[in-house]
């Protein structure tokens, strides 16, 4: 059974920079003019000023930084610590056909309650704080990564196993020449939404369960009704998820899967 | 592949379920019997680390008073409204955006640029503008699934084959009639295939809504649990979201996608390509 | 009428009337149960109530109750309720949950 290999994110939407440009502007325009258009108080949309200079204030004192530094520190570690750990065993479990067949459905439940619904039970097991956030994180990407390992070790082609045998492969080349490129396709995928559980699942945890980072900062003004703060820290969540798009993970595409020629 | 002509053999009444699937029930078996020997192992009190029986006490315990079904209802509500909502926009964007290299350029890095901001981080301001509760969830759940269904949308807008819009052109349609005989048709897998990947997220996202701005719900019911230290509450909320997810899926949104594939994945074979 | 079906389509309008059919048995389930509760209890706008439960109420409960009226409290198996709205009281009455619903006599 083919998985069909769905797009996550965005292809070709054809973008001239002149009419591209325009919305931007309608949105930016229609949000410094609201007060004096709508009857808006500041507390609920502060303009776009306000924001701009809450920005470089924070940036200034340095708690910005430290704020963005925090998450993604947390990311990186629960990101490698999850991948690291899923995709070997993945691999190993997809590899002996039975027991496959056996994790799998266990797998896919633990794969639809990764993360978020982890956040309570974290909590009380890990207190609020680091731990908690780092946990549900990792569990996130473990739980999204072995999935899509194992499910893509057992989208091989049987064809494949065989042709490997009669040119008299054993055990180990079956592995490296058949089993890992053949998954590649799914491990790589499963890298990318992996990553998008996963930082949805920062943000998500930071907020319920952070005492630092993008997401907590995010939550907390609302209980200081500080909505600069909130909206400043919706537009960097946009933007550090487009730097970690384009800067990592689309090139990772190009340079191999594209290449190979194994996705449209 | 089956043990069902196995078992015709041997002469036994065997059902028909496949090896795979009886593995796979090991397989749950297994991960429940090791639960049960770690809450042995580990021996900390319940409200720490609840026992596979205390589970299901308390699951029993909250269907008796009815918490349970009223907050799947409430769950559920929730989730079908914003999953339709997003699904209709998605769709009607995604036309608009495919057929009109107008509306692409003009829209486009705009939506590129939303899509970006990930729908958790739109909660706290929409608490702050709509407050707790139902219209919130519904935006939240809403825009979460709008860009998955529009961007495969799009893709299956682009690649229909030109032969076919051709062909029914030459047969006299009109405009309409394109769009509803070959584009639609042809897109509908990749649509369906977007709202599985919509859904998914969405689902994650309820419950996530549900333990900030709302008072009942799946979500609610964890986060609620643990506030009140009542573990148990919280794994048969964790349990309950996985098995609604897994049926929704597996009984909905795969086959649904299959089928679609099947009965119009043809329409795009036929031009010579796929 | 399911011969017709490609095969599919069966599992997920299988499983759609399924639910179908499991939300409108509930429905109905819960009609019948307020139509027991409710039966021979005269209810004039404002009457005052006592809800009995098998278990003790929880705050979901209370909050239900409180959709219908003044919650005055819990004692010896029954909630007692003042100033009861009568819709939704048989809204109320509709959850199975409900063991049995009385008009409370008015203490001197």
């Amino acid at each position: 059974m083919t998985e069909t290999v769905s797009r996550v994110g965005g292809p070709r939407i054809d973008p001239m920079l002149l009419t591209g440009v325009l919305p931007f502007v309608v949105v930016l325009s229609l949000w410094a003019l609201a007060p004096a258009l709508a009857d808006i108080p500041a507390y609920k949309l502060p303009s776009p000023l306000t924001v701009w200079d809450t920005f470089w204030s924070m940036t200034a004192d340095g708690s910005l930084a430290s704020e963005i530094w925090a998450s993604l520190r947390r990311l990186a570690v629960g990101y490698l610590l999850g991948n690291l750990i899923a995709i070997p065993l993945g691999l190993a479990i997809a590899l002996n056909r039975a027991v496959a067949e056996t994790m799998t459905p266990v797998l896919s439940f633990f794969q639809s309650i990764a993360g978020i619904a982890w956040v309570p039970l974290a909590i009380i097991w890990f207190g609020v704080g680091q731990g908690s956030v780092l946990f549900v994180i990792a569990n996130t990407i473990f739980f999204a990564s072995i999935y899509s390992t194992v499910i893509g070790v057992q989208s091989i082609p049987q064809v494949l196993y065989r042709a490997a045998a009669c040119h008299g492969a054993n055990q180990w080349h079956i592995i490296t020449s058949v089993v890992v490129p053949g998954a590649l396709v799914q491990i790589l995928v499963g890298l990318r939404t992996s990553m998008a559980y996963g930082w949805r699942a920062l943000v998500a945890a930071e907020m319920i369960a952070g005492t630092n980072g993008i997401g907590y900062m995010t939550l907390e003004a609302v209980q200081w009704y500080q909505t600069e703060i909130v909206l400043l820290g919706m537009i960097l969540i946009g933007i550090l998820w487009l730097a970690l798009d384009f800067l990592i993970f689309r090139p990772i595409e190009r340079m191999t899967v594209r290449r190979w020629g194994l996705l449209q | 592949m089956t043990d069902v002509s196995a078992a015709a053999v041997r002469g036994l009444p065997l059902p028909r379920v496949k090896t795979s699937q009886w593995r796979g029930i090991l397989g749950i078996l297994v991960v429940l019997a090791l639960w049960q020997v770690s809450v042995w192992i580990i021996a900390l009190p319940a409200y720490f680390y609840p026992a596979p029986v205390d589970v299901a006490a308390a699951f029993v315990d909250l269907i008796n008073k009815g918490i349970l079904p009223a907050y799947i209802a409430d769950s559920a509500f929730r989730y079908a409204t914003g999953v339709a909502t997003g699904l209709t926009l998605g769709v009607c964007f995604g036309l608009l955006i495919g057929l009109s290299r107008f509306w692409s350029r003009l829209l486009g890095p705009i939506i590129n640029f939303f899509y970006a901001i990930v729908e958790v981080a739109w909660i706290p301001l929409l608490v702050i503008w709509i407050g707790y509760g139902f219209n919130t969830i519904l935006i939240a759940i809403s825009y979460v699934v709008f860009f998955p269904v529009l961007y495969n949308t799009l893709t299956g807008v682009q690649t229909v084959q030109q032969v076919l819009i051709n062909a029914v052109r030459t047969l006299g349609a009109t405009r309409r009639q394109v769009l509803t005989s070959v584009i639609l048709p042809s897109a509908l897998p990749n649509i369906i295939t977007g709202f599985r990947v919509g859904a998914g997220f969405a689902f994650r996202g309820l419950i996530f809504a549900e333990m900030i701005a709302a008072g009942s719900g799946l979500g609610f019911l964890i986060f609620d649990g643990a506030t009140t230290r009542q573990t148990d509450r919280v794994v048969v909320g964790m349990i309950m979201m996985g098995v609604l997810w897994l049926a929704l899926d597996r009984l909905f949104l795969r086959p649904v996608e299959r089928a679609t594939i099947e009965r119009w994945g043809l329409v795009r074979a036929q031009g010579g390509g796929s | 009428m399911t011969r017709g079906l490609p095969s599919e389509w069966r599992t997920p309008v299988y499983a759609l009337v399924t639910m179908v059919l499991v939300m409108l048995t509930a429905a109905v389930w819960g009609r019948i149960g307020a139509a027991s509760h409710l039966r021979d209890l005269d209810l004039t706008q404002g009457a005052d109530i006592a809800v009995s439960l098998t278990f003790e109420p929880e705050r979901f409960h209370i909050e239900a109750f409180q959709r219908v009226g003044r919650y005055q409290g819990w004692s010896d198996g029954r909630a007692r309720i003042m100033s009861a709205d009568a819709d939704a009281l048989r809204r109320l009455a509709r959850n199975y949950w409900v063991r049995d619903i009385e008009i409370l006599e008015a203490q001197p």
